[in-house]
């Protein structure tokens, strides 16, 4: 771990170490916001804040990089609440007739990579994030599910369902590069 | 489908979900550390003690409702203590047999309010001394 400058309120935190994760950090931020840039910059900066400010604490119990990785969730989580139930009124006043999802990146394209993120944004959220952790960071079922709150046994659920769903969507997958 | 074949299987989704979540990384470039990382002091100048300042605030002037309730409601109870003091002394004196000889300040001080009311004179009532002799 690099002996930088240690924060004011998270006096566990080395800000170098902070640098060195803040790549992945914004590539999971990208993931929470469904690939939406802007509102991954967003989200990335306001845990940032909590963070510097000490509104989010690290007290060492998990590795920091799974711990950022839940701050970063539960700001995500906290800023889709609050969309949805900002469009819900929206929907309740009849003001929108359609509420489509807007994604940066094409769902439709003809790359197996765009039909893979294609269908790993059709699986439900948690589901979606579950394998992006596991498969993608490397974190372990049980990391992953720390850092989005939810017990192991569901953890271990959803990673299996999202694994079935992502076979059927994609059954002519080629092999392993 | 036995272990191993599930165990292909898996590898080849997850090498499909990496390859395309690095692919969708690439496309979309990190911004650098310091342009997202909140300088120190980020916040608004006075917003930091703000929040602290409309509490203390506040707090000040519960207590001083509370000061101001309770030590007014505390002086009148007094005033009227005293008041009742010296009403009680003054009837003790006035009730006692020799109340003429030594009065206190009280007493001296002491004046009846003027009867304001008027009393009562019955129809008749005025009749001379000869009339009442009858």
């Amino acid at each position: 771990m690099p002996d930088g400058p240690r924060l004011r309120h998270n006096p566990l935190i080395d800000q170098r170490e902070l640098e060195r994760l803040h790549e992945q950090c914004f590539s999971w931020a990208l993931t929470c916001a469904g690939g939406r840039r802007a509102e991954a910059e967003d989200i990335l900066q306001m845990s940032y804040l909590a963070i510097l400010e000490g509104d989010a604490r690290f007290g060492g119990r998990s590795s920091l990089r799974t711990w950022l990785f839940s701050v970063i969730q539960n700001h995500a989580r906290s800023r889709w609440r609050r969309a949805r139930s900002s469009l819900q009124a929206l929907a309740r006043l009849a003001v929108l007739s359609t509420v489509a999802e807007a994604h940066d990146d094409p769902a439709d394209g003809a790359t197996e990579q765009a039909r893979v993120l294609a269908a790993l944004r059709a699986l439900p959220r948690r589901q979606g994030q579950l394998l992006d952790l596991v498969f993608y960071r490397d974190l372990s079922i049980a990391e992953a599910a720390v850092v989005l709150g939810i017990s192991l046994g569901t953890a271990r659920m959803h990673y299996e369902r999202a694994k079935a769903a992502m076979r059927q969507r994609l059954p002519d997958l080629g092999p392993p590069a | 489908m036995s272990s191993g074949d599930h165990d292909r299987d898996d590898a080849r989704l997850k090498a499909a979900v990496t390859g395309a979540l690095q692919a969708r990384d690439r496309a979309s470039r990190t911004p650098a550390f310091h342009r997202l990382w909140p300088a120190e002091g980020a916040r608004p100048p006075g917003a930091g003690w703000l929040r602290p300042a409309f509490a203390s605030a506040a707090v000040l002037a519960v207590a001083a409702a509370l000061a101001w309730t309770y030590l007014g409601r505390r002086e009148g109870d007094a005033a009227r203590a005293v008041d009742l003091r010296a009403t009680t002394e003054l009837a003790q004196e006035l009730s006692s047999p020799d109340y003429w000889r030594v009065p206190s300040d009280e007493l001296l001080a002491f004046a009846a309010p003027p009867l304001s009311a008027e009393l009562p004179v019955p129809e008749g009532f005025n009749i001379s001394l000869e009339e009442s002799l009858l």
